[in-house]
C-alpha cells in the first residue's frame, strides 16, 4: 500500500479518538511502500512515534507520513524526469 | 474511470464531511491531492511536512501537481474514487489554481463539489481546531476564498464537463456528508 492509500484505510478502519496501541492491533500489520519500492509495517513506523492518542484522521495520517524511515525519503532535490525541481539548470 | 474532487477553504471540514461519505460507501475510495503531492515531495527530498508544500515556488509546485494528477488518473482505474483537494491554492505567492489545465485533463473529473460554511462559522472552527495552524483568521479572507473556490469550480467545469455541486457545512458535517452521499450516488 502506498503512502497516500493509508488515509482511506484510516477512515474506513479506525475510530477516533483512538490509542496508538488499538491502531497498531487494527492496522499494524499493513505494509506500506514508497514509489521506489522499499517497504515497511505500519506497526513498525508507528513504534518510532511518540504519541499514545489521537484525535483525528489528520492527526494519525500525519504521524505516519512523519516517522516513515529514511529509506522512503529519497536523495534530496532529486527528480527523475531531468532537471532537479526548484534548481537552476546549470551547465558546466 | 470516475474522480470527484471535494474541495473547501482550510477549516470549513471538508475533508471530514468527505470522509463520513466515503466510509457510507464501500465502493468509493478517498484520496487527499495533498498526501499525492506530499509523498512525491517527500521520496525527492523536497520538504519535510505539509506545511513546507505551500512555501515552494510555483515550478516546484506545478511539478508536483503533475505528479499527483499521474498517482490519481492511475487509482481511478481501479474504482471509483473521491479527492479532497483546493480548487484555489493560497500560497505566499498569492492564490493560485489548485488544478492548472494539465492537472485537470490527467485527472478527468466527473464532478466537483465545493462545500461552504459561513465565514464565521470557519472561523470559529479555525479557532477551536488545537491541530492545524491556520494563515488567515479574517472572515473577509475566507469570503474572499471561498469565492475564489465557486469561480475556480466553475472554470474547471468549462474546461473539463464536469459538474459542480453544493455541499453546505453549517449544521454539521453528518448533515453535509449525507447531502454529498446522495451527489456521489447520482
Amino acid at each position: 500500500m502506498r503512502i497516500p492509500e493509508i488515509r482511506n484505510l484510516i477512515v474506513r478502519e479506525i475510530e477516533f479518538p483512538v490509542s496508538c496501541n488499538e491502531v497498531k492491533e487494527t492496522i499494524g500489520d499493513v505494509c506500506i511502500e514508497t514509489p521506489l519500492g522499499s517497504e515497511e509495517e505500519l506497526d513498525d513506523v508507528l513504534g518510532r512515534c511518540g504519541a499514545r492518542e489521537f484525535k483525528s484522521a489528520d492527526e494519525l495520517y500525519d504521524a505516519v507520513v512523519g516517522n516513515v524511515s529514511g529509506e522512503h525519503i529519497g536523495r534530496k532535490k532529486y527528480d527523475d524526469r531531468g532537471p532537479s525541481l526548484g534548481q537552476d539548470e546549470v551547465s558546466f | 474511470m470516475s474522480v470527484t474532487l471535494v474541495s473547501g477553504v482550510p477549516g470549513v471540514g471538508a475533508s471530514t464531511v468527505a470522509a463520513e461519505a466515503v466510509s457510507e460507501l464501500d465502493e468509493y475510495r478517498l484520496f487527499n491531492f495533498g498526501d499525492a503531492m506530499l509523498e512525491a515531495a517527500g521520496v525527492r527530498g523536497i520538504v519535510e511536512s505539509r506545511d513546507e508544500l505551500s512555501e515552494l515556488s510555483e515550478g516546484e509546485q506545478s511539478a508536483l501537481q503533475r505528479y499527483a494528477a499521474e498517482y490519481i488518473r492511475d487509482e481511478a482505474s481501479n474504482g471509483p474514487i473521491v479527492v479532497t483537494t483546493n480548487f484555489a491554492v493560497r500560497t505566499s505567492h498569492g492564490y493560485l489554481p489548485g488544478l492548472p489545465d494539465p492537472v485537470l485533463h490527467e485527472m478527468s473529473p466527473e464532478r466537483l463539489v465545493v462545500v461552504e460554511a459561513k465565514p464565521e462559522t470557519v472561523a470559529e472552527r479555525r479557532e477551536g481546531d488545537e491541530y492545524r495552524d491556520y494563515p488567515e483568521p479574517t472572515e473577509s479572507g475566507i469570503r474572499f476564498h471561498q469565492r475564489m473556490n465557486r469561480t475556480a469550480a466553475f472554470v474547471y467545469s468549462s474546461r473539463s464537463s464536469a459538474t459542480v455541486h453544493h455541499v453546505p457545512n453549517e449544521e454539521g458535517a453528518e448533515e453535509a456528508a449525507e447531502k454529498l452521499t446522495q451527489v456521489l450516488s447520482q
